[in-house]
C-alpha cells in the first residue's frame, strides 16, 4: 500500500477454474413426510455394515467373528456392528415438555446436555446392548455406525476392547497446480441487523473484486477462483417474530426484517458476482427450509446478482469438485448439534470425528432435524474428500488430517463473519489456509 | 314382595343369525350361497388371495428387510435387493401382478396411519 501508483494501469485476469456440481443427492425431489425416521437409520446401518465388516476384517483380523447382537454368547471375543445411542439425563425430551402429569415448565434450553450419567448403547435390527469399557462415552454420539470388538460379561454389558470406523474410499488424485489458486470462504455474513456496522464487509468485497490494495495484493486475489458462502447471510435477528404478537393497527406498516437482510445480501452479492463465481449455501437463519438437507435459496430473491450466470445458489450441505478438488462442506449445524451433546471442546475435534466415522451428521434425525429418506442416507460419506469445511463456528482452525492409508484431507472451520470479521483464503495448490482479518474501528 | 324381573339385556334382544365373513371377499359368504355354482370360482379367488396373503405378510414381517410400515412392499423389495439380503422374487412378482389392489402393495399396517 506504500508504492508509488504506476503510470499505466495494470490489469490482472482472474483465471477461470473446472466446476462440477456434486450436490444433487441433498435436493429433496419429493416432500413426503408420511415416513418414520426408522428407514432413514435402517437405510444408514445396512450400507455402513458392508464397509465396516470389511475395516473390521482388516483391523483386527480375517478370523475375527463378526456377529448380530442376537447371536451374542457370553465370554466369546467377537465384533458386533451397530449404531450408538446415547442415553443422556438431561436431553430435552419433547414427552417430558406435553406430559400434563408433571406440570412442569420446559427445560431452559442450555449450552450442553451431557452430564456424567450418561450411558452408550450400540443398537442394530433387533436388540441394543450397553457398551462398557475401553470407550470415551463423553465424545460419542447417537448415530454414529461402529464395530466394536470385545466380550458381552455377565452382567449383560459389552465390554470393548477396540472400536473401528468405517474407512473411506480413496479420492482421485489431486491435480498438480503451476499456478496459485485460491478459494475464499466465508460465513455468518449476519445481515439485516439493525445498526450495523458494514464497513468489514465492505473491504472484503473490495479486496475481493481487486479494488484495494497494492499491485501485489491485487495480483494475490486476482486468482480467487470461487467465493463460497456458508451459510447464514442473513442474521438471527431477522427471524425476530415478535411482530406476530403485536395488533395489526400497529404493525401493518412494519416491513419483515428478513426483506431488509435480503436486498442488503443482494447488494453485496452483485459486487462479488460481477467479478468472480459465488456459491451461497443457506444457513440456520436463512430463509429456506429449516431441516436438513437446506435446499439451494431461490433465485428470486436476488434479482440483481441474478443477472449474473456466476451467482450459484446450492444446498446446505454442499459438494462439489472445484478445479479438480473434492471439496464437501455445511453451514455448520452438524458440528454445532454434536458440541451439545458431547464434551468436546474443539470444534475442529468434532469434525474429525465426524470424517473419522464417515458421515457428516450423525445426529440427524435424532437432534438435529432432517428429512425422512429412505433410499439413501446421503451424509454418509462414500469417498474421502480433499477438503471438508463447517461454516459458523466461533474461531478459524485448519488441519491437515492423514489416515492409515495416508490420504490426507484439510479440515477447515470458517468463523462467523458477524462476531470475527474474518474470512479464511485457501490455497489449492499448497493446501494452506490462512484467515482474513477485516476489521474496523470506529473512533466514537 | 319383589316382582319377579326377566333377566333382559342387549345381547338377547335380538335374534341372532351366524354370518361367515371374510375380509377379502365382500358381502356375506352364507351356508345358502355356497351352493350356487356361480360362486365357486369366487371362492377359488379367495382362496387364492388368502394364500397370497399369508405369503406377503411373512415378508413384511421378516425382521431382515427392515422396518415395514409407511412405505410400499415394493419399496421395501427394492431396498432389501439394493443390498443383497436376497428377497423372495415371488413376493416382487405378486405385487407386479396386482397393480390395482391396494392389499398386495401397501404393508400389513396400511389402515394404521403414522
Amino acid at each position: 500500500m506504500t508504492t508509488m501508483p504506476s503510470r499505466e494501469p495494470i490489469t490482472f485476469e482472474r483465471p477461470s477454474c473446472s466446476y462440477q456440481n456434486l450436490s444433487s443427492r441433498f435436493e429433496i425431489k419429493d416432500g413426503t413426510f408420511q415416513r418414520q425416521y426408522a428407514h432413514m437409520y435402517c437405510e444408514r446401518l445396512l450400507t455402513m455394515r458392508k464397509r465396516l465388516e470389511e475395516s473390521a476384517r482388516k483391523k483386527w483380523g480375517t478370523e475375527i467373528k463378526i456377529y448380530k447382537l442376537y447371536q451374542l454368547k457370553g465370554q466369546e471375543r467377537c465384533c458386533i456392528i451397530g449404531t450408538y445411542y446415547k442415553h443422556m439425563e438431561l436431553k430435552p425430551s419433547i414427552l417430558d415438555e406435553v406430559s400434563e402429569e408433571y406440570n412442569l415448565i420446559p427445560q431452559p434450553k442450555k449450552d450442553r446436555y451431557t452430564s456424567d450419567s450418561d450411558t452408550l448403547i450400540l443398537e442394530d435390527e433387533l436388540q441394543r446392548i450397553t457398551l462398557v469399557g475401553n470407550i470415551n462415552i463423553q465424545t460419542a454420539c447417537t448415530g454414529m455406525v461402529v464395530a466394536v470388538l470385545g466380550e458381552e460379561k455377565e452382567n449383560g454389558k459389552f465390554h470393548v476392547e477396540d472400536t473401528c470406523f468405517m474407512s473411506l474410499q480413496q479420492p482421485s488424485p489431486l491435480p498438480a497446480l503451476e499456478e496459485d489458486r485460491y478459494i475464499f470462504f466465508v460465513s455468518g455474513l449476519g445481515l439485516g441487523q439493525q445498526g450495523k456496522n458494514l464497513m468489514g464487509l465492505q473491504l472484503l468485497v473490495d479486496l475481493i473484486t481487486g479494488q484495494l490494495g497494492s499491485e501485489e495484493e491485487q495480483k494475490k486475489f486476482s486468482k480467487v477462483i470461487r467465493i463460497i458462502l456458508a451459510g447464514d447471510g442473513l442474521s438471527r435477528d431477522t427471524q425476530d417474530t415478535s411482530v406476530l404478537h403485536t395488533a395489526k393497527y400497529l404493525s401493518w406498516k412494519v416491513q419483515a426484517t428478513t426483506v431488509e437482510g435480503v436486498k442488503e445480501l443482494d447488494d453485496i452479492l452483485t459486487q462479488l458476482v460481477s467479478n468472480v463465481p459465488v456459491d451461497i449455501m443457506p444457513g440456520e437463519f436463512d430463509p429456506t427450509n429449516g431441516i436438513l438437507p437446506q435446499q439451494p435459496l431461490h433465485k428470486c430473491m436476488f434479482p440483481k446478482a441474478n443477472a449474473y450466470p456466476t451467482l450459484n445458489c446450492v444446498t446446505n450441505p454442499y459438494e462439489a469438485n472445484i478445479a479438480g478438488c473434492r471439496v464437501i462442506g455445511t453451514s455448520g449445524q452438524p458440528v454445532t448439534d454434536i458440541y451439545q451433546f458431547t464434551t468436546n471442546e474443539d470444534r475442529l475435534e468434532i469434525l474429525e470425528e465426524t470424517l473419522k466415522t464417515g458421515h457428516i451428521a450423525p445426529t440427524a434425525p435424532d437432534t438435529l432435524p432432517c428429512y425422512p429418506f429412505l433410499k439413501e442416507d446421503p451424509f454418509i460419506l462414500s469417498e474421502m474428500p480433499h477438503i471438508y469445511f463447517a461454516g459458523n463456528q466461533t474461531k478459524f482452525q485448519s488441519k491437515l488430517w492423514e489416515d492409515e492409508s495416508g490420504q490426507k484431507c484439510l479440515l477447515l472451520t470458517i468463523p462467523r463473519f458477524s462476531q470475527t470479521q474474518a474470512g479464511v483464503l485457501l490455497n489449492l495448490r499448497t493446501m494452506d489456509a490462512t484467515a482474513v482479518v477485516f476489521s474496523s474501528e470506529f473512533m466514537e | 314382595m319383589p316382582r319377579e324381573q326377566k333377566q333382559q339385556d342387549i345381547t338377547t334382544l335380538f335374534n341372532q343369525k351366524k354370518k361367515i365373513t371374510s375380509k377379502y371377499f365382500k358381502g356375506t359368504l352364507n351356508e345358502n350361497s355356497v351352493n350356487d355354482a356361480t360362486d365357486l370360482s369366487q371362492t377359488r379367488t379367495l382362496k387364492r388371495k388368502e394364500a397370497d396373503m399369508t405369503l406377503l405378510k411373512e415378508f413384511d414381517l421378516n425382521w431382515e428387510y427392515g422396518p415395514c410400515t409407511g412405505i410400499t412392499r415394493l419399496e421395501r423389495w427394492e431396498r432389501a435387493e439394493r443390498h443383497n439380503l436376497n428377497p423372495p422374487k415371488d413376493v416382487k412378482q405378486l405385487i407386479q401382478n396386482h397393480q390395482e389392489d391396494e392389499d398386495y402393495l401397501q404393508s400389513l399396517w396400511k389402515d394404521y396411519h403414522l
